[in-house]
């Protein structure tokens, strides 16, 4: 096999890459100082609490350092983002009532395809507010609530929303949590009553389409005792030529028994700064899972954290990042074993192409009282081609002696052997490392519901259309 | 005057809060020799090799008039390197190595209990091509003397530099050991025992830069840590583009023998090269209930089973050691402190 790569520019992504025009009934100046905060407060109706929290942030923000530890992030310039922009819709609970040219985007993305065909509830976003929500009847009936945020801010669950608002992701953590506690606007509010059940996925997607602008949404769940989830997040908007924002927030609290699958499939485009977090706190017998596929943006810091604070709390994260051509994509998970017989499982892939940097980053931390810890971490890297790079980055802190930690990381390239043995059997080099990589990823896609992990293969194909090597 | 700064630094770094990226130490401004011979200074100009403690040491130890020497050390012996630790001193011992040519060599940093000082041990090394050095370093400073022991290596083509190192109990300790595999089918193996207890501290970067095709690193790290020992191993395998079939693999292997400790493990692998093989694993915990149980079913009570399981970690290293005489130095001392104990 010839040892020359040839290398070909990315394929058009165009059903993530439509642009709708701009036609916002709101869109707040760029920049951020107080006045914005007040009036992002304003149009959203927050109750007086919520626009203290808010004006508080805005201190702690510009107090804050910039994080000097991951990829660099001076292509954002908050003096030119748009924090809030309003689409021309209020949120409705019919497809039929969304305005045809969102309507034709989610439609593009399959987004009320996928409920018809696979979801309990959907939640959709676009911009800097849900323009569309709905959960099946039988759902709401086991008492389960899936709402928008600000409903539920100020509905039935204010004070449940008050109590755990920014408690686990608090604003002093990091400049951007600071950042969206001053700014946040739309995401979802979950509640899964004790013993519920939720059989079929909820899921939440969100669009940003306006160029220039950020995406501060905020997502609450709240699984009671011995319920059960699987929480879908889904996430894309149109490549501009200047930085798009987002710095959503998603706090998880797993209650005593109870379980919760997150999982994501990011495909933001590639002019977008995802600066994210993520963050869950499982109690005793509770059990936590993340299924985390990202593949786009251009540069992303995203880390979802697990506080196993219970006896006997589990967690598991599986994850794949693709980074390509100007990406570079700081990605992993952080767990912290606090209670008794806590055990963590750690699943991760990445892969880097076309000159795209993929970093992972994960920590995994034992209390001093965390008897009985147990915690396996692996990490696998594959290098496409040599313009590329690829760093593991992990870090155990261990402070127990009734601990049982096991870590492995590797890195390596397609093997060529495989790739000759596929193309004598009639394959073309292409489809052969492919074929390669989404096996490679077949881990993560095993644990996503079939249209998801179909999306996902697809992701993938289009991602590997472009490098022959 | 003394100044404190920055060493053992991890490029890239992490999420400070782990207090994983750096350390920083306080050196005095003037500094001694230990070594007791009298060694030819070296042309410092040439010797400017990078080590895993880092720049700012090297920058701080020139400033301070530190300067390099050259080892005589020969092919066919054991070449013996003991410093005598009185006061705050410093040593750059350059160490270079023709082409085709082996040579063993022992270092042992000690210090008499009453000793009182802060002292920095640098090693340099050039390995020519074809050439193998072996470094066993026994580092077991008194209580009084905060060490730190630092090395550097350029190692050319099919060459090896195997370093043993061994840290029994004493005093707290920085190391540092950056491996530059510059020329094609180089190698560097890097061989850990360590046991520490009774508060001391171990704070640890190593790095392995494949610059050339087809080199070779290993690391492996086995060790015990009890009563309030805190220990940081930085441990990084950097595959550099047009290092086509580079191989390197770290393993980590880790005791934790009571609740008091605080053991961090830092295992990177950067990599800008498609072609390469690179792998890390790491067990870090208690000792297995089955071998106690065993051992103990044996007639040994539980304290001597784990000092048992204490050796074999810090033997697991000496195995890799391949001069006659400098195992059965290192052996001498692993028993003394056994029997002391």
């Amino acid at each position: 096999m010839s040892e020359e790569k040839t290398i070909v520019d990315d394929i058009n992504r165009s059903v993530y890459d439509v642009i709708d025009k701009e036609n916002s009934a709101t869109r707040l100046e760029e920049g951020l100082n107080e006045d914005i905060i007040r009036r992002i407060s304003e149009e959203k109706d927050d109750p007086d609490w919520m626009r203290e929290f808010r004006l508080n942030c805005l201190k702690i923000y510009n107090e804050l350092e910039v994080p000097q530890w991951g990829p660099g992030i001076e292509g954002l310039d908050m003096s030119h983002i748009s924090t809030y922009v309003r689409p021309k819709t209020d949120m409705k609970n019919s497809w039929d009532d969304v305005p045809e040219d969102i309507k034709n985007t989610f439609e593009r993305l399959g987004i009320p395809e996928a409920e018809r065909a696979s979801l309990a509830g959907v939640g959709a976003q676009y911009d800097s507010e849900l323009v569309y929500h709905n959960v099946m009847k039988e759902v709401e009936e086991q008492g389960v609530v899936y709402t928008d945020f600000e409903s539920a801010l100020k509905g039935e669950y204010s004070d449940m929303v008050r109590e755990h608002f920014m408690k686990l992701l608090v604003p002093t953590d990091h400049k951007f949590n600071a950042l969206h506690g001053a700014v946040w606007s739309g995401g979802s509010f979950v509640y899964v009553p004790k013993g519920v059940k939720v059989s079929i996925p909820l899921q939440s997607y969100f669009r940003l389409n306006a160029k220039g602008a950020g995406q501060f949404e905020h997502t609450l769940i709240i699984v009671d005792e011995g319920a059960d989830l699987h929480f879908i997040e889904g996430c894309s908007a149109p490549k501009y030529n200047v930085a798009n924002l987002h710095s959503g927030c998603v706090e998880l609290f797993v209650s005593k028994n109870a379980k919760l699958r997150y999982s994501t499939i990011e495909n933001w485009s590639k002019n977008m700064y995802n600066l994210n977090s993520k963050r869950a706190i499982v109690e005793e017998n509770a059990r936590m899972e993340w299924v985390s596929g990202s593949f786009g943006s251009h540069t992303s810091y995203l880390y979802p954290s697990t506080i196993l604070k219970g006896d006997n709390s589990t967690m598991e994260y599986t994850g794949i990042t693709f980074a390509g051509e100007g990406q570079n994509l700081d990605t992993g998970m952080k767990v912290m074993h606090v209670g008794k017989n806590t055990s963590s499982v750690v699943n991760t892939k990445s892969i880097a192409k076309s000159g795209g940097v993929s970093t992972t980053r994960t920590s995994v931390q034992v209390m001093p009282g965390a008897k009985g810890a147990k915690s396996v971490v692996s990490c696998e890297s594959l290098m496409v081609d040599n313009i590329s790079r690829s760093d593991t980055i992990p870090v155990m802190d261990i402070r127990t002696d009734d601990a049982d930690i096991g870590h492995e990381a590797s890195i390596g390239s397609i093997p060529d052997d495989a790739v000759f043995y596929m193309m004598s059997r009639g394959m073309s080099e292409e489809d052969a490392r492919a074929l390669i990589v989404s096996g490679f990823a077949d881990n993560v896609s095993r644990e996503l519901p079939m249209e998801y992990a179909a999306e996902m293969n697809n992701l993938i194909r289009l991602e590997m259309k472009g490098s022959i090597g | 005057m003394a100044e404190k700064i920055m060493i053992n630094s991890l490029v890239p770094p992490t999420w400070n809060r782990l207090k994983v990226n750096e350390t920083y130490v306080e050196l005095p401004g003037a500094f001694s020799s230990a070594i007791e011979e009298n060694l030819t200074e070296a042309d410092a100009g040439k010797w400017k090799i990078e080590t895993g403690c880092g720049k700012e040491l090297s920058d701080y130890l020139e400033n301070a008039g530190v300067k390099p020497v050259l080892a005589n050390v020969r092919s066919g012996i054991l070449n013996m390197i003991k410093p005598v630790y009185k006061e705050d001193s410093a040593d750059i011992i350059c160490i270079d190595i023709p082409e085709n040519e082996t040579v063993n060599i022992l270092t042992d940093l000690t210090s008499d209990e009453s000793t009182k000082a802060t002292a920095v041990f640098q090693i340099l090394i050039k390995a020519g091509n074809n050439s193998v050095v072996n470094l066993t370093q026994v580092i077991r400073p008194g209580k009084g003397l905060k060490l730190i022991n630092d090395i550097g290596s350029e190692i050319s083509g099919k060459a090896q530099v195997n370093l043993v190192q061994i840290f029994t109990d004493g005093s707290d300790i920085n190391a540092g050991y950056r491996a530059e595999l510059s020329g094609d089918d180089s190698f560097a193996g890097c061989r850990i025992g360590l046991i520490r207890s009774n508060g001391e501290t171990l704070d640890m970067n190593y790095v392995m830069k494949h610059f050339a095709p087809r080199s070779k690193s290993e690391i492996s790290v086995s060790g015990a840590l009890s009563t309030g020992a805190k220990k940081i191993f930085r441990g990084t395998i950097d595959f550099v583009k047009g290092c086509a079939g580079a191989d390197g693999t770290e393993n980590e292997s880790v005791l934790i023998l009571d609740d008091t400790v605080i053991n961090k493990t830092v295992p990177l692998i950067l990599c800008t090269e498609e072609n390469v093989a690179g792998s890390h694993g790491a067990s870090i915990g208690k000792p297995a209930e089955d071998m106690l149980y065993y051992m103990m079913s044996r007639g040994i009570d539980k304290e001597k089973a784990l000092r048992i399981l204490e050796r074999a970690a810090l033997e697991s290293a000496v195995s890799h050691i391949e001069d006659q005489t400098a195992l059965e130095y290192v052996m001498n001392i692993i028993n003394e402190n056994e029997d002391n104990e």
